[in-house]
């Protein structure tokens, strides 16, 4: 079933969903989002070309199957929902009710889905860790990010929480803060050139940039309670 | 697909499909996936259709992973050390499937970045100094 959504005053979206995807989702426990810019078809026609194949996978029997596809030209919540609404209001209406719902931290998808399923409960996880390596090596932090591994293993153990009890997140969290507060004890205390910061100095400052980008992104914007897995994964099916 | 939907299709994106991104072909292999999915479906009745392999890495990871985090759980007086030591151990599992995988690095996937928060008020997390 190609269902075509040449909208007159809106970026084209083109949503596929089989009669298979349909009954799989139908059938599932909760599904997942995720956007690629990389593996969407292009046109010679910049204005119409798409930016994103954004697909829906479901959970279902214990097992993840992709069961929607969406070559998108826009990215606002309006396109989601016009993406989302063409498919999904006939299974709502019919009286589907989704489970929960996994998604990475973009905001427009969620917001258009809260539309459809005002109760819908939605987790972020996907790419984390991603997210978070990203951020630290934009900070200035990339050469001590490569040629560390202690490093990457301190960037990437503050995704790892989210596998931890849900109670236990915080007090991990802050068991990596005092960890990197040792470790850059250890770093040499001198300066390039006099009057300049330290190494160690300059370092500590974009760390601490970072870690205030974490506190405020991954602990108030969205609460541990909304991406960490520990129940799922304690209690999955593998 | 049929004639026409791919006409649809070729109307709304002006069919010139990049050299180095899916051509639609990979939509009729698309089809062809979900036709196989199908079949299973139907074969399983109402049981799982597919089965995880038990023996595969990803299975194994869990497991290991599950059993890192219920020892942590039983040490009665947890300290920063075992918290640490805990992070430690699960990145070793992760990173040992990881590299058995190959997965692509950060750089070469394009992908959506999370919206910065408002500006908080610093709540120690940050006070490196403590």
């Amino acid at each position: 079933m190609w269902m075509l959504y040449p909208f007159l005053d809106r970026p084209v979206s083109l949503v596929f969903m089989s009669p298979i995807g349909e009954r799989l989702l139908r059938e599932s426990e909760g599904f997942g989002g995720d956007g690629t810019w990389g593996s969407c078809p292009i046109t010679q026609h910049k204005r119409v070309s798409p930016k994103q194949l954004y697909v829906i996978i479901a959970r279902v029997r214990g097992t993840s199957v992709p069961v929607m596809w969406m070559i998108m030209q826009g990215m606002s919540a309006d396109d989601y929902y016009l993406a989302f609404n063409a498919v999904l209001s006939p299974m709502i209406h019919n009286g589907w009710r989704a489970g929960y719902a996994i998604f990475d931290f973009e905001q427009a998808p969620v917001i258009a889905l809260r539309r459809l399923l005002p109760h819908l409960q939605v987790r972020r996880l996907v790419h984390l860790k991603r997210s978070l390596s990203r951020k630290f090596r934009s900070f200035g932090l990339k050469g001590i990010f490569s040629s560390s591994a202690l490093i990457r293993w301190w960037v990437n153990s503050f995704g790892n929480t989210a596998l931890l009890p849900l109670a236990e997140v915080v007090s991990a969290m802050y068991a990596l803060r005092n960890w990197i507060v040792r470790w850059l004890g250890q770093l040499p205390d001198v300066s390039r050139r006099a009057g300049q910061p330290s190494v160690r100095e300059r370092v500590r400052v974009k760390i601490k940039k970072w870690l205030r980008y974490v506190e405020r992104t991954y602990r108030r914007l969205y609460p541990p309670a909304q991406w960490n897995v520990y129940e799922a994964l304690m209690e999955g099916d593998a | 697909m049929t004639t026409n939907e791919n006409e649809s299709y070729n109307r709304a994106f002006g069919a010139r499909v990049g050299k180095s991104r899916p051509s639609l072909s990979r939509c009729v292999l698309l089809l062809q996936a979900e036709e196989k999915v199908h079949r299973r479906l139907e074969a399983a009745g109402d049981g799982p259709f597919l089965q995880p392999n038990p023996r595969s890495r990803q299975v194994s990871t869990i497991r290991k992973l599950r059993e890192a985090i219920r020892a942590f759980e039983e040490i009665p007086q947890k300290s920063e050390e075992d918290r640490v030591n805990l992070l430690l151990e699960i990145h070793a599992i992760r990173q040992g499937y990881m590299d058995e995988e190959t997965e692509p690095l950060p750089d070469e996937v394009e992908d959506s970045e999370p919206s910065d928060g408002e500006e908080e008020e610093n709540d120690g997390l940050t006070d490196m100094n403590a």
